[in-house]
């Protein structure tokens, strides 16, 4: 008997690409980079126990009249990614969205993991690639599903979902700055 | 009979004393009498593996004939139960026949890093293993399961008559058997998409 090696269609992520324009990514990173230049004696450098599963700088964007724009956009994505691929029941996004940034300097990484089952209800998983990949070496997104490993488009502008409980990774940052806005969407539990 | 585990933190849930010793005797004997086929799963070319297997095992499948109804009545009011106590997915019944799986020493037995996600003819939804050998009859062989919010793989516990049970979604893995033969009950539930 041979059995099947192929991945199930939510083993891995799908993605949509330019979901904004430059211009815009521009101001997304400007308003990230201002908000983790604030928190940096707070929030540093997230090395505690873990710091051998992973090694980001952090900061969190809130919904607000200068940010309403971002999360309205980002919301279409999500209900347009959702309605395509997954038809997930969904309520909204479980939490802020968290501006990501992983420096080569600190050997920048995450560990393999999922997002579910944990503090929320995480359904969906969402990663929006903020750096040119020219800008940085390794930083890969990569998910291991269904037998194979599988690295995320880098395309600047590039939204990556995936189901929260597939597992996944990035790999360690050798060279340069990778910036992304992770996001988590909820809803009642899987059934 | 009891469903142990905790969903939040742990990625599978255990059930014990399932059968009684010479229940399992009685499944054991049943599925060595099965013309074993070897199975395994190689990677396709051009999907970023190689050609290295990922899978070395031998497989029969129970067909669900007068003598082995038994064992699917009490695997179906199990599973039915341990969906009630845990999970409350939407499930139509098993996806597959039972499939009595067998991991040989001398030809290095094991099932690499993969998740049982299939959609024909519905999508598997629960994954269910039942020990059947001693745990000291044999050596590696593990049973490692890969998610939740365990930020390691975690070994199944070993002991005979012990149903692992975990969402079909999640990555899991047959580490190889060193010394001796271990076999297990494998089988799926299913039902429409998770949503």
């Amino acid at each position: 008997m041979t059995g099947h090696a192929g991945a199930h269609y939510t083993d891995s992520f799908s993605s949509l690409l330019n979901v904004f324009t430059p211009e815009e990514m521009d101001r997304i990173e400007a308003y990230g980079d201002a908000l983790q230049a604030q928190a940096a004696g707070v929030s540093g450098v997230a090395r505690p126990a873990n710091a051998a599963i992973r090694v980001t700088r952090t900061a969190w964007i809130k919904p607000t009249p200068e940010t309403q724009w971002f999360f309205l956009r980002m919301e279409q994505a999500v209900r347009h990614l959702n309605a395509q691929v997954y038809q997930f029941d969904l309520t909204g996004f479980s939490e802020p969205f968290q501006y990501t940034v992983y420096h080569a300097e600190e050997g920048g990484h995450y560990d393999w993991h999922t997002d579910y089952g944990r503090l929320f209800a995480r359904k969906l998983s969402f990663s929006l690639q903020l750096s040119d990949p020219a800008a940085y070496e390794g930083g890969e997104l990569q998910t291991h599903g269904g037998n194979e490993i599988t690295t995320a488009p880098k395309a600047r502008g590039t939204l990556v979902a995936f189901p929260s409980y597939v597992l996944h990774r990035v790999t360690p940052v050798t060279r340069g700055t990778r910036k992304s806005i992770v996001a988590w969407t909820a809803g009642p539990k899987f059934r | 009979m009891s469903a142990a585990g905790n969903i939040s933190t742990q990625s599978f849930v255990v059930w014990e004393n399932a059968f009684s010793p010479q229940e399992l005797d009685a499944i054991v004997a049943y599925g060595d009498r099965l013309r074993l086929e070897k199975a395994s799963v190689i990677y396709e070319p051009g999907q970023g593996g190689g050609k290295d297997p990922v899978r070395i095992t031998r497989t029969a499948w129970f067909p669900r004939v007068a003598e082995t109804a038994w064992i699917y009545e009490r695997l179906e009011r199990i599973a039915l139960a341990l969906n009630q106590q845990v999970y409350h997915y939407d499930l139509v019944g098993f996806s597959d026949p039972l499939q009595y799986t067998v991991y040989q020493d001398d030809e290095g037995g094991f099932f690499d890093w993969h998740a049982d996600q299939l959609e024909a003819p519905m999508p598997r939804k629960l994954s269910f293993s039942l020990q059947l050998s001693e745990a000291g009859s044999y050596e590696g062989c593990d049973l490692e399961i890969f998610g939740g919010s365990t930020r390691a793989p975690v070994a199944a516990p070993r002991e005979r008559g012990i149903m692992v049970a975990f969402p079909s979604y999640v990555m899991h893995r047959v580490t190889p058997v060193t010394r001796g033969t271990r076999k297990a009950l494998v089988f799926w539930a299913a039902g429409p998409r998770f949503r």
